[in-house]
């Protein structure tokens, strides 16, 4: 098992390090001093000139590509082109957001997803199956954003239960927290969910058709232990992969959600910084999205290994 | 005679599917007596498997199968106890064991987790006890290295080794009655001797009646008293096994019997098959089953099901020509 875990781990790094090169070539291919862009109009020469030192922009490429490396792993991406301040401040008062609203949309999506598909699957043909097919179909052909807009009709205009719009951090209370996020985590979270009820309820029933389900039957095992116990275990390295792939899915596709009901998270970050061209926030925000989808994917394979002991060896 | 544990009256299985309402087996009768080692035969689709999974009610009665006859063990009539009191029959009473080990056994879970559940299920014993059990019973299937064997996960094993332990799940709790459903196809040759020699060994010393399925009646002969023939979901001949071997009745059964390879047969000799396949269950013609692949069918047998009569004392068979052939 610890051969296993450390094999994994050390299997990211030559994927982080393509991520990173292909990241940095990114604003390579942008025109002009970057520095002096970072900067703006009103910095002297001298600011300009350290900036650039410090970027080591007259240095060879892969001197410069180090440099970055190095800045980057200690947290320094860069300034903003369009208001001139670090930009990993601008990451960090965005991150928030972001982070809580897919935490929350994925924490709906499985506490809704996952048992139902399972109820899809082991009352197979039933009134209560086609339910959960109609469900799942709905949200896969549901637009995330006419859905949020049908909550905020409903839930905000209609019954004012909930905020429209608008963000309320940590600071702010709990309870004003969630409720400020609640509406975009459903509309987020109910496509995701869509999928993977298909996807447990689909991969429940090759479990349950399976041999060992019958030989299971065949000891005694009562019908609820066949489930829980038996098919379950072996349908978590599915359902492992649909919660890894919701997430990504979510931390990449939350911005018109967040632009929707005026969330500051990375998402709205990214699309006002393509609105201005803003390259250093861009990248940084790709490269973190990037790093994000291998670290979670690099989870996903270890907890397959804790499920299935076959991946352990293999 | 010894004492009848499993009585089979009129046993039919019927299966929904897309086609619509199909019975897969149609008034099957048969009894197995304490200590008795009972063959069943036949190609494949005729309805083994359906007969012994139906025992113990595998198929999901919600919205798969159907049962209807009688299926008596000891003084319960299994087709009419409810879920709960069938699961203590179950792994108990009753074992069963498949054909393909790899894919019977779970495969996260390790070997002696499996034996275990067995016992903690039907036996009121403490984890250390089952974990002594297990282990235990590991050896006595012949697995060396009991201890070692018992982390392991199926995946580990080989085929014959996983076969064994499937055997040892299924003996757990000592039950009656041991159904194997081809336990040996899947093997190759020398360990489907050693797995074989294992049933017979627990069937001896234990006196547990076993219900083996098989199409290899070179085992049948060997190891059976009494012998089924089952095509298309009827029982079309019975018998004691000399009565099967030495002068089989119906043609299906000497079918059979003439496509066995034998070994005193001349090299590039070629076996003897029955023509045609075993039809699908919506396809069953009427009168007798087997007429369109018979030699001997007559305007009569396409007609006419012929019905399962004695033959003698001990044998019985389904056929219209029993006397001319
Ligand atoms: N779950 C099922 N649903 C529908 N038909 C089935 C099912 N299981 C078996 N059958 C049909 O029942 C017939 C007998 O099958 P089976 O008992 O498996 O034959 P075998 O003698 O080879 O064990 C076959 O025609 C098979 O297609
Ligand atoms: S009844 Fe007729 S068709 Fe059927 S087995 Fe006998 S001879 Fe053949
Ligand atoms: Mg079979």
């Amino acid at each position: 098992m610890k051969r296993f875990i450390v094999k994994r781990m050390l299997s990211v790094i030559p994927v982080l390090f393509i991520v990173s090169i292909v990241v940095f070539m990114l604003v390579h291919l942008v025109p002009g001093d970057p520095a002096a862009a970072m900067l703006g109009d009103m910095a002297s020469p001298e600011d300009i000139a350290a900036l650039h030192a410090r970027l080591g922009l007259d240095r060879p490429l892969p001197v410069q590509y180090g440099i970055w490396l190095k800045n980057v792993l200690t947290g320094y991406f860069g300034e903003s082109v369009a208001n001139h301040q670090p930009v990993t401040g601008m990451l960090l008062s965005h991150l928030e957001p972001t982070i809580h609203l897919t935490l929350l949309a994925l924490l709906i999506a499985v506490m809704v997803a996952i048992p139902l598909g399972m109820i899809g699957a082991t009352n197979k043909g039933t009134a209560a199956d086609h339910s959960v097919t109609v469900i799942s179909l709905l949200g896969i052909s549901l637009p995330g954003f006419l859905l949020g807009l049908f909550l905020i009709l409903i839930f905000a205009v209609k019954l004012k239960l909930l905020p429209s719009s608008g963000y309320a951090g940590m600071n702010a209370g709990f309870l004003a927290h969630i409720k400020s996020i609640l509406l975009p985590a459903i509309a987020l979270g109910f496509m995701n969910a869509a999928l993977m009820m298909r996807m447990t309820r689909a991969s429940m029933l090759e479990v349950l058709n399976s041999d060992y389900i019958r030989m299971a039957r065949a000891k005694g095992v009562s019908g609820f232990s066949v489930i829980t116990r038996h098919a379950f275990k072996n349908t978590l390295v599915t359902v492992i992969t649909v919660i890894s792939q919701a997430l990504i899915q979510s931390l990449s596709g939350a911005a018109v959600i967040e632009s929707l009901f005026a969330i500051p998270g990375l998402g709205q970050l990214m699309v006002n910084s393509i609105g201005r061209r803003d390259y250093y926030v861009i990248q940084a925000i790709v490269l973190l999205i990037a790093v994000f989808n291998v670290v979670i994917n690099m989870f996903a394979d270890l907890l397959y290994g804790v499920v299935d002991p076959r991946v352990r060896v293999g | 005679m010894a004492e009848s544990i499993l009585k089979v009256k009129d046993l039919c299985t019927s299966f929904n599917t897309e086609r619509g309402r199909l019975k897969a087996i149609d008034g099957v009768s048969f009894e197995v007596h304490k200590g008795e080692m009972l063959g069943i035969v036949g190609e494949s689709g005729c309805g083994k498997s359906v007969t012994s999974q139906s025992i113990l009610r595998l198929y999901d009665e919600k919205s798969l199968a159907k049962y209807t006859g009688e299926v008596r063990f000891h003084d319960s009539s299994l087709l009419d106890l409810p879920e709960k009191e069938m699961r203590h029959v179950r792994g108990e009473k009753i074992s069963m064991i498949f054909q393909d080990a790899l894919s019977s056994l779970n495969p996260v879970f390790t070997v002696g987790n499996q034996i275990m559940e067995s016992l903690l299920i039907h036996k009121s014993i403490t984890k250390k006890e089952a974990k002594e059990k297990a282990i235990q019973l590991l050896k006595d299937v012949g697995i060396p290295d009991p201890v070692r064997r018992f982390y392991q996960y199926p995946f580990e094993l080989s085929g014959g080794m996983r076969q064994r332990v499937m055997i040892a799940v299924a003996l757990a709790c000592e039950p009656e009655l041991l159904i194997a459903d081809e336990p040996t196809t899947a093997l190759d040759v020398t360990i489907q001797a050693q797995i074989m020699d294992l049933i017979v060994e627990m069937n001896k010393r234990r006196g547990m009646g076993v219900m083996l399925i098989t199409h290899d009646l070179g085992v049948v002969a060997e190891t059976c008293s009494k012998v089924i023939v089952m095509y298309l979901g009827q029982i079309v001949e019975e018998g004691l096994v000399t009565d099967i071997f030495d002068h089989p009745m119906h043609p299906y059964t000497i079918g059979l019997m003439e496509s066995v390879p034998r070994l005193d047969s001349k090299t590039g000799e070629r076996l003897h098959q029955i023509k045609g396949t075993v039809p699908l269950l919506n396809q069953i013609p009427e009168g007798c089953r087997f007429a369109p692949r018979c030699p001997h069918a007559t305007e009569l047998c396409r007609k006419k099901m012929p019905e399962f009569l004695e033959v003698s004392d001990t044998q019985k068979a389904r056929c219209h020509r029993i006397n001319e052939i």
